[in-house]
């Protein structure tokens, strides 16, 4: 009823409106930061070299991925086996759980941010000042998307059962978590993980009114003297989180078809 | 259990400094001050332009985005275009940030792409004095990132529309616009609803995006929170960062609060 | 005397309103290089029910949504009461149709789904709320009006989409597999009601199903379809007494086929001389259809078949047999005398005299 002609050409264009809309910024991004300088025509790449040569940029890089990295274990750490735990132990805590690891959806980053100076006074007096300690808060900014996903690849496997067989023939709880349950819910930790990697990577928040020298922050900085190499980095972060989105929702096609199988 | 030690540290002890400095003075002491100080002008007019800016995206997000979802539903679920709209869409809500500043200067800034090309060739300078680092150039901004939010949000529930309720509606006499009178928005104007305060939510909360735009001044509430903390003129102002923040937290809440009521409406029809 | 609502209500609806004469000529569907429909025609008589049965992609579902403007066929006709129906959308066909499912407002409280018809008609609320009642009690659900979809059982759901298809009193009324979504138990239950309640209002009716017994059961005629096409429209009896062709036969339940041999338009089977059903094989050998009740089964005689089988199903048991030589049988025997028989005995298996559809054998 809704195929008509008149609807499908109206569709049609409203939808190339809308991808022309959205694809704007990201193609000036791209041209803006290969025009050539001054009065010379052409494109160059010396704005993206300039994120490589660079010494606080590269450094920033550097930080940032490696935050990225680090908040990526520290938030499977945390969560996997905690989530296991209470869905194996203690069932009734569940909801508190789901309501703890939510919470960070309703408190804005920038509210934690200006409770937060005190504890990483603290944290860095212990542990030293590098931008790496800005991975515990991250975790927090983590939570709620890595609770989704691995809750729902959770859902997906009849944890209970699975770990009461294993169980039965003898393995105990480390051989359960890490060699029964994780090997199942791969794609839900893979998927929160790669979800980590784009907030980390594009957090701002935290970095800069904490004063560490993450990406966001370094780029914001060079953008007063050069502009171009600012945009380059904006544009080449998009990509790289696009295409770690884009490699995430290829995996859950996939859990779809694989956990067809695992369905009773 | 670390989890909740974990959480303890970076979560609740923050939150609570937050809530409790919000009524402490420079030195320790409990007033009341702080919290008059929320109704000041200055942080009345930030929070007005706050409430401006998240309203307005949130609305304008909302409507440009349901019409994208409804196009990319009508296209059915193995229509490779909206998979591949949905992806994108995914990607693009994360957009959010230093990055979509950039972007956004590239394009429209001083020296930027669009700027130039429409100076040289029709002579028309969109860049003015610089209305994109104002207010208004983050309502522009920030419906990039909010129109993809509310098809990720909307989406499901307009997929929840079963094909049924329309035929049926039809097999008993209903015109289109009689369909969607009566069965389809009374439908989905929960899900709606909701999803535009999602959008509010999000964009009220939103930090990055603004601070990179606009470097000085605090024209909405979050700016002004970077003021207290960083500017050295507003001495003593850092507990008034606390109120601010407890402000803060207490609008996005109670949004959260009735997104959730719309929420469980909606999951009751939608099964 | 004025007439007031009630006596208008309760009125019987004259005959001429009661249900228009339904024609489908010779219609076609093709989707790209799939015939759904491939010439269908049929006729129903004003107040009749005709179930249309088949396997799935027989083409039922679809003649059934093109009768109700849901669907555009691609050549062939469509006329209700003798009016030309295609260029009438769907919207103002004057049908009524109960979906398989899901499709009751999930928003509105039973009475407003049930009035929901009447409403787009201009009727006022308390005149469309009392025939909405009525319905509802026609269905046997008038307490739980204020309720909502979600909060009915399958079963139920489908009566007040029933009530809701009838409130706007339509010519035709169209089942599309009503109770394919229910619980074996309330499935038989239902077809029972719906019967009751279209006999009671009168309204020509097309069933459609894919179950045998469903639409053997409820039926004024059956019309079985394969591949976009009609194979036999007959009443229950008739279909189940004499399919016209071994589609037909094995759709109504027939599977026992004996080796038989033709000699002066009768079907020598197993020994006894039986009359042909038209449709048969011409002449030479070939495999008779006989129905499991027609199996004339004795535990004495000169045996020639053994029991390899009994399946108790209360009244009636199912007897298994392997006829000598041959093929495997399957009699409908009466309990009683079933439970006497153990697999390895021998009996001997001949068959009654009713007539039978010989086809070929195959190659």
């Amino acid at each position: 009823m809704n195929t008509g002609r008149g609807f499908r050409i109206a569709r049609t264009v409203v939808l190339l409106t809308f991808a022309a809309y959205f694809a704007l910024p990201l193609l000036s991004m791209a041209d803006f930061s290969t025009q050539a300088k001054g009065d010379a025509a052409g494109r160059t790449l010396d704005a993206w070299k300039f994120l490589i040569q660079n010494e606080s940029l590269r450094s920033a890089i550097i930080a940032s991925l490696l935050l990225a990295v680090l908040t990526v274990f520290m938030m499977i750490a945390l969560l996997v086996p905690t989530m296991i735990w209470v869905r194996l132990r203690v069932p009734k805590m569940s909801r508190v759980v789901e309501f703890l690891c939510l919470l960070p959806l309703t408190i804005p980053a920038l509210v934690i941010v200006v409770g937060i100076s005190g504890v990483y006074a603290w944290v860095n007096y212990l542990i030293g000042d590098s931008a790496l300690t800005l991975a515990f808060a991250y975790t927090v900014l983590v939570l709620p998307y890595g609770y989704r996903s691995i809750d729902s690849a959770l859902s997906a496997i009849d944890v209970v059962t699975l770990s009461e067989a294993a169980r039965s023939l003898g393995a105990n709880w480390l051989t359960v978590i890490t060699r029964v349950v994780m090997p199942n819910i791969v794609s839900g930790v893979l998927s929160a993980s790669f979800v980590a990697v784009a907030l980390v990577l594009g957090e701002y928040t935290f970095s800069s009114l904490l004063h560490f020298d993450t990406l966001p922050v370094a780029l914001t900085a060079v953008s007063k003297t050069n502009a171009s190499a600012a945009v380059a980095g904006s544009l080449a972060s998009i990509i790289l989180i696009s295409l770690l989105l884009m490699a995430l929702s290829f995996l859950s096609r996939d859990r779809l078809k694989n956990s067809e199988g695992l369905k009773p | 259990m670390p989890f909740l030690l974990f959480l303890a540290i970076f979560l609740i002890v923050p939150t609570i400094t937050v809530l409790v400095g919000s009524v402490q003075d420079g030195e320790g002491g409990f007033t009341a001050g702080n919290l008059r100080a929320l109704f000041s002008d200055a942080a009345i007019s930030s929070l007005t332009n706050s409430v401006i800016l998240s309203g307005s995206t949130a609305l304008i997000g909302a409507v440009l985005g349901g019409i994208l979802a409804y196009l990319i539903v009508s296209l059915g679920e193995r229509s490779l275009i909206r998979r591949a709209t949905l992806s994108l869409c995914g990607v693009l809500a994360q957009f959010g940030g230093v990055t979509l500043a950039f972007a956004f200067i590239s394009l429209l800034g001083f020296s930027g792409v669009m700027t130039e090309a429409l100076k040289s060739s029709v002579g028309i300078d969109i860049y003015g004095s610089g209305w994109l680092f104002g207010i208004k150039g983050l309502i522009v901004v920030y419906v990039y990132f909010q129109i993809p939010l509310m098809v990720i949000v909307f989406t499901p529930a307009l997929a929840a529309l079963r094909p049924q309720w329309r035929e049926a509606a039809v097999n008993l006499g209903a015109t289109t616009p009689q369909f969607w009178r009566y069965v389809g928005f009374p439908l989905l104007t929960p899900a709606f609803l909701g999803s535009a305060l999602l959008l509010f939510a999000n964009a009220f909360a939103a930090y990055a995006t603004a601070a990179v735009l606009v470097s000085q001044g605090s024209v909405i509430t979050p700016l002004l929170i970077r003021a207290s903390l960083t500017s050295e003129v507003l001495l003593g102002q850092r507990n008034l960062g606390f109120a601010l923040a407890l402000e803060m937290v207490v609008v996005v809440a109670i949004v959260m609060g009735l997104y959730a009521l719309l929420l469980r409406r909606t999951s009751r029809w939608m099964r | 005397m004025t007439a007031t609502p009630e006596t208008a209500a309760n009125a019987p609806t004259p005959q001429s309103e009661r249900g228009l004469t339904v024609e489908l000529t010779d219609l076609t569907r093709v989707y790209g290089s799939v015939r759904a429909l491939d010439g269908l025609t049929l006729h129903l008589e004003p107040g009749e029910l005709v179930a249309l049965l088949g396997p799935s992609g027989c083409g039922k579902t679809t003649a059934l949504r093109i009768l109700a403007g849901l669907d555009q066929q691609t050549s062939g006709s469509v006329e209700v009461g003798g009016k030309d129906l295609s260029r009438v959308p769907a919207n103002k066909r004057d049908m009524g149709m109960v979906f398989q499912a899901y499709s009751l407002f999930p928003h509105m409280t039973v009475v407003d789904n049930v009035a929901f018809g009447l409403k787009l008609r201009g009727q006022d609320k308390a005149s469309r709320t009392r025939a909405a009642s009525a319905k509802l009690e026609l269905v046997g659900l008038s307490e739980h009006a204020k309720r909502y979809a979600s909060q009915l059982s399958g079963g139920q759901q489908q009566r007040v989409a029933l009530a809701r298809a009838l409130a706007i009193e339509p010519s035709v009324l169209l089942l599309d597999e009503p109770l394919s979504a229910l619980d074996a138990k309330v499935r038989v239950q239902l077809r029972d009601e719906i019967r009751r309640v279209q006999l009671e209002v009168g309204t020509t009716t097309l069933f459609v199903t894919h179950d045998q017994e469903e639409a053997l059961a409820v039926a004024d005629r059956v019309g079985v379809m394969n591949k976009g096409q009609l194979e036999q429209l007959a009443p229950p009896a008739e279909l189940y007494a004499t399919p016209s062709s071994q589609f037909v036969a094995e759709f109504v339940g027939l599977s026992n086929k004996v080796p038989a041999v033709i000699s002066d338009g009768r079907a020598e089977v197993l020994g006894s001389s039986v009359p042909l059903i038209a449709g048969s094989i011409d002449g030479g050998s070939g495999l008779a259809m006989v129905r499991p009740e027609s199996v004339a089964l004795e535990a004495s005689g000169s045996a020639n078949a053994t029991v390899t089988s009994v399946n108790f199903l209360g009244p009636v048991s199912r007897v298994y047999v392997d006829v000598d030589g041959s093929t495997e049988l399957m009699a409908a025997v009466p309990s009683p005398v079933a439970v006497k028989l153990r697999p390895g005995e021998r009996v001997t298996v001949g068959v009654e005299s009713t007539p039978v559809l010989v086809i070929a054998a195959p190659a």
